[in-house]
């Protein structure tokens, strides 16, 4: 088992004791925010590792340029400008909808559960290859 | 009440991410070790905190995070943001004058100048990363 997966399950583990009466844990509020906590700090740290590998490659390329003795060109520092901005501008976007009280999960993004119709929705359309 | 003091820790943590980069983390992950002159060191924070802050906004986007949880992440991100912009400014302009300097249309002063504020802001983003280290540590004790 990988240092990471160790360290989620044991988080996991963590969560579940701590809500189980009979593994010696309790069902108070305080508990269900240290099992909420606990699911939020295993999400940032399976974000960081998949930051971490974007990090590698990230720091291969800036070898690689290290190496060959130069400066990072326009189109480099454009699409890291770009990205940034990208996120900026997503991250804005969140803080708008959560004032507002809505989700941070931006329009157009379809949720995991599959389309469904209710009695007096039309049919949804068929797909069809061309 | 518990949430709000949980808040900026989990805003740090999530930060955090970006500081082995910088501090005591193996080379090959660690962009900023990589890099040589100062052209490239600032290229390797730049590009660094794209990766980070793409992460975050990939996180915030899920709905998954407590609001006030997302809030706090957007806040570090508001905050860091226009010293990084500032840092990718002054990066153009050093890349820019290196040229001309090539092209033999400025002097090497001048070039000497931008590496300077170059440095300046690489310096300037350095402790406040350092700061949320010592925060994140402060908040753990």
């Amino acid at each position: 088992m990988d240092p990471l997966s160790l360290i989620l399950l044991s988080l996991s583990s963590i969560g579940t004791i701590i809500q189980n009466p009979v593994l010696g844990g309790g069902s108070s509020h305080k508990a269900s925010e240290i099992v909420d906590l606990l699911a939020v700090l295993s999400a940032l740290i399976l974000k960081g590792h998949e930051g971490m590998e974007e990090l590698k490659a990230f720091a291969a390329h800036v070898k690689t340029m290290a190496d060959d003795g130069r400066a990072p060109n326009r189109s480099e520092r454009d699409a890291v400008a770009a990205q940034v901005a990208d996120s900026h501008r997503r991250l804005q976007q969140a803080k708008e909808r959560i004032l507002r009280g809505e989700s941070p999960i931006p329009d157009g993004i379809p949720d995991d559960s599959p389309p469904t119709t209710g009695p007096d929705d039309p049919p949804l359309p068929e797909v069809t290859e061309e | 009440m518990t949430r709000l003091r949980r808040q900026p820790l989990l805003a740090l943590l999530a930060l955090l991410a970006i500081l082995p980069v910088l501090h005591g983390c193996p080379g090959a992950y660690n962009p900023f070790k990589q890099a040589v002159t100062a052209e490239q060191k600032a290229y390797a924070l730049y590009g660094t905190y794209s990766i980070f802050t793409k992460k975050m906004a990939d996180l915030v986007e899920t709905g998954t995070l407590p609001s006030n949880v997302s809030l706090g992440l957007i806040e570090a991100e508001s905050r860091a943001t226009p010293v990084v912009n500032k840092l990718s400014e002054a990066l153009d302009q050093a890349v820019e004058i290196a040229a001309e300097v090539a092209a033999g249309r400025t002097s090497q002063e001048k070039y000497a100048i931008a590496i300077t504020n170059l440095n300046k802001w690489i310096t300037e983003a350095d402790p406040l990363i350092r700061n949320v280290v010592d925060a994140y540590k402060g908040a753990k004790r």
